[in-house]
């Protein structure tokens, strides 16, 4: 026992000395030149996230910064949480964190709050439960899920006062964005607006057309109204079995996120209503990251402003060509 | 003769009982049945004067169909060569995004379809070579391509969902996914019709036992002057083909190819098509029709599961569930269960006799 004991302790100090090394060189190549932030991204997936990600890259290399970007493959968290743990062995400045899903961090940022390393999350936040491991969290940057979900409520509450039936396509059962949207939308949505079914359809446009078709098939005696779809993707999908089975104009689409497939389909009619989930936000990112490196005070939730669009203003959004994505 | 008769009959009633296609139709029915107790119109059919064609839960699930029946086809084939195609999904996304990305380029919807193809074919046909000629194995080296081909498809559109909705001129591929042919779905009549050719040319030539004899034994295969490589290269190559042809269907339901998901998953769903259908991976005998089958009632299960209304967590689970069932269906212990507790009741008869 007492052997074992000695061989921790061991152990522990050799690993104390050499990270007294290892901050002592990390220290040295920060006076030398650019400061490196560590990115933990979700990788290319459509629209939202490719200008998201485009947008964080450029804002940090116009600020200064060397951005290492470390997407990931399908969602997969094993990977973030690589390279993550790669980041703080690496001693980088600052880590960005796009993670894909909320939960599953604690072990990760108490290294990097023991390593003192800032994290910062944007746009999905994480779920800490470990007070250590919440101290690495400086701020998150990013436009509010729950506000999105809101908004669709109220679009929904305002366009049928005397109540309605409808359906809610979700994203994948587990993430974070699915439960923030959802919550916003519980939150506000009108006793007498009734949800027939949530069905996910996996942020897929081609899934949601299948599963749409099937509700709509389901609940033919029940007049479905309205369809809030969780992201551009599936709203589009589901405007394609609406109109397929003859009721376009008669059930209204809602969806989240803003591309500039979604304002086209608002104009031509397909979807009704389109909140968007602002994903240009690298600015802020950068100019947060740089004021916690400089000792500044950086407020703890940066929320990002969204716009919401009917058709004319996406008429209005599209035709000043000013959409990144 | 009025024995011989009874017998006959006995034979062909064993025959349909232990046939692997019986006990898929058994449980395809229990599905459609379980749907109709949930849903009373899921069995109700309508003209649809908006489309042009029938309309109702079995034809949007017919439609569904059309694409795992494309990729389970080629499974088959690759699977009875003791190989695997993991491949497949991936060759979706990239037949997809280059139909797609072509026709967005203002390219002729025909030219777009027929890029779409040959690159499905190309991607086979490295497969291929490597398996066949360099001797790699399947199962790494369709990895390697379903890793690349996602990657590939994301390069194409440099990694946006290319929506080709608006282009005119669109409208043949359209068809191709959502049109129908008098009041049937047009993909599932087409995916049919590939079916048939593949079937015919498996079983009116001798490709098919040549494909079997591969995959049971190269080397003897080999020795009796069949050329295994050349076999095992042509599996791939039609797998490729087969594969880009349901990406066009996934892609043109909706004329957006979404690069993460279009045919994700969907290897699996292949494979599990082909399992149920009775081909072994191990190789060897193979059954088209099986897998036919297979391919529809995986759309089913997936029909099932919105109509039933499962809980978006719960999906995979019930998915799962549903395939362990029809397997243990198929499972020779259980299909001679009557046989065997005849057979034990016979024993049992006898021991008291003699005890007697």
């Amino acid at each position: 026992m007492k052997n074992w004991k000695k061989a921790i302790a061991l152990v522990a100090s050799a690993a104390a000395l050499v990270s007294v090394a290892a901050c002592g060189s990390a220290s040295s190549a920060k006076d030398s030149g650019k400061k490196t932030v560590g990115f933990v991204a979700v990788g290319p997936e459509g629209g939202f996230r490719t200008a998201n990600e485009k947008d964080i890259q450029a804002a940090f290399k116009d600020a200064g910064f060397d951005l290492i970007y470390s997407p990931t493959q399908n969602n997969d968290q094993q990977k973030q949480i690589q390279a993550f743990n790669k980041f703080v062995n690496d001693e980088v400045d600052a880590i960005i964190l796009s993670s894909t899903e909320d939960s599953g961090w604690d072990e990760s940022l108490k290294k990097a709050a023991e390593a003192e390393i800032p994290v910062f999350t944007v746009d999905r936040n994480v779920d800490v439960k470990d007070a250590e491991a919440k101290k690495a969290i400086v701020s998150h940057i990013g436009p509010s899920n729950e506000w999105a979900g809101e908004q669709a409520a109220e679009f929904i509450n305002k366009s049928f006062p005397d109540g309605a039936n409808g359906f809610i396509l979700e994203g994948p059962a587990g993430l974070s964005v699915v439960k923030d949207r959802g919550t916003g939308w519980k939150n506000k949505v009108a006793s007498n607006i009734k949800v027939l079914e949530s069905q996910s359809a996996n942020w897929s446009t081609d899934e949601a057309k299948t599963v749409t078709a099937g509700l709509l098939d389901k609940y033919k005696s029940d007049n479905p109204q309205f369809v809030f779809a969780q992201n551009d993707e599936m709203g589009l999908g589901a405007a394609q079995a609406i109109d397929a089975a003859g009721l376009k104009g008669k059930v209204k689409v809602v969806t989240i996120d803003g591309t500039k497939n979604a304002l086209q389909a608002l104009v031509d009619g397909d979807l009704s209503f389109v909140i968007e989930y602002n994903p240009i936000f690298g600015k802020e990112t950068a100019q947060a990251v740089k004021d916690h490196l400089d000792g500044k005070k950086v407020e703890k939730d940066i929320q990002i402003e969204s716009k919401t669009f009917d058709a004319a203003s996406a008429k209005e959004a599209l035709d000043s060509g000013s959409r990144a994505y | 003769m009025a024995d011989k008769k009874q017998e006959d009959k006995n034979n062909v009633f064993k025959k349909l009982l232990g046939s692997n296609l019986t006990v898929e139709a058994i449980a395809l029915v229990l599905l459609i049945l379980l749907c109709t107790l949930f849903d009373h119109g899921f069995l109700a059919l309508s003209w649809n004067d908006n489309t042009g064609g029938l309309a109702g839960p079995l034809i949007t699930m017919l439609q569904e169909s059309a694409r795992y029946l494309m990729i389970a086809t080629g499974m088959t084939l690759v699977i009875s060569t003791a190989g695997i195609d993991l491949s497949v999904g991936s060759v979706m996304a990239v037949a997809g995004a280059a139909a797609m990305q072509a026709l967005n380029g203002g390219m002729n919807v025909w030219l777009a379809i027929l890029l779409a193809i040959v690159i499905g074919v190309i991607v086979g046909c490295i497969n291929g070579a490597l398996i066949a000629f360099l001797g790699l194995q399947p199962f790494i080296t369709t990895l390697i391509m379903m890793l690349a081909g996602r990657g590939l498809a994301k390069v194409i559109t440099s990694g946006e969902n290319t929506d080709a909705s608006a282009v005119a001129g669109n409208e043949p591929l359209k068809w191709m996914a959502n049109g129908f042919i008098l009041g049937i779905p047009a993909n599932f009549v087409i995916a049919v019709v590939i079916v048939i050719l593949v079937g015919l040319l498996c079983r009116k030539t001798a490709m098919g036992m040549f494909i079997e004899s591969v995959g049971i034994n190269p080397e003897a295969s080999r020795m009796t002057g069949i050329k295994p490589k050349k076999i095992l290269f042509l599996v791939y190559a039609i797998s490729g083909f087969l594969a880009a042809i349901a990406g066009l269907f996934a892609t043109a339901s909706v004329m957006r190819v979404d690069v993460v998901k279009t045919g994700q998953d969907l290897e699996m769903y292949a494979i599990l098509a082909v399992v149920i259908g009775g081909t072994s991976l191990l190789g060897g005998k193979f059954s088209l029709s099986g897998s036919a089958v297979g391919a529809v009632i995986i759309a089913m299960i997936r029909k099932t599961i919105i109509t039933l209304g499962i809980d978006s967590a719960a999906t995979p689970a019930f998915f799962a569930v549903v395939v362990i069932v029809i397997c243990v269906m198929q499972a020779p212990k259980v299909r001679n269960l009557s046989a065997e507790l005849k057979r034990k009741r016979a024993l049992k008869a006898q021991a008291k006799a003699v005890a007697a």
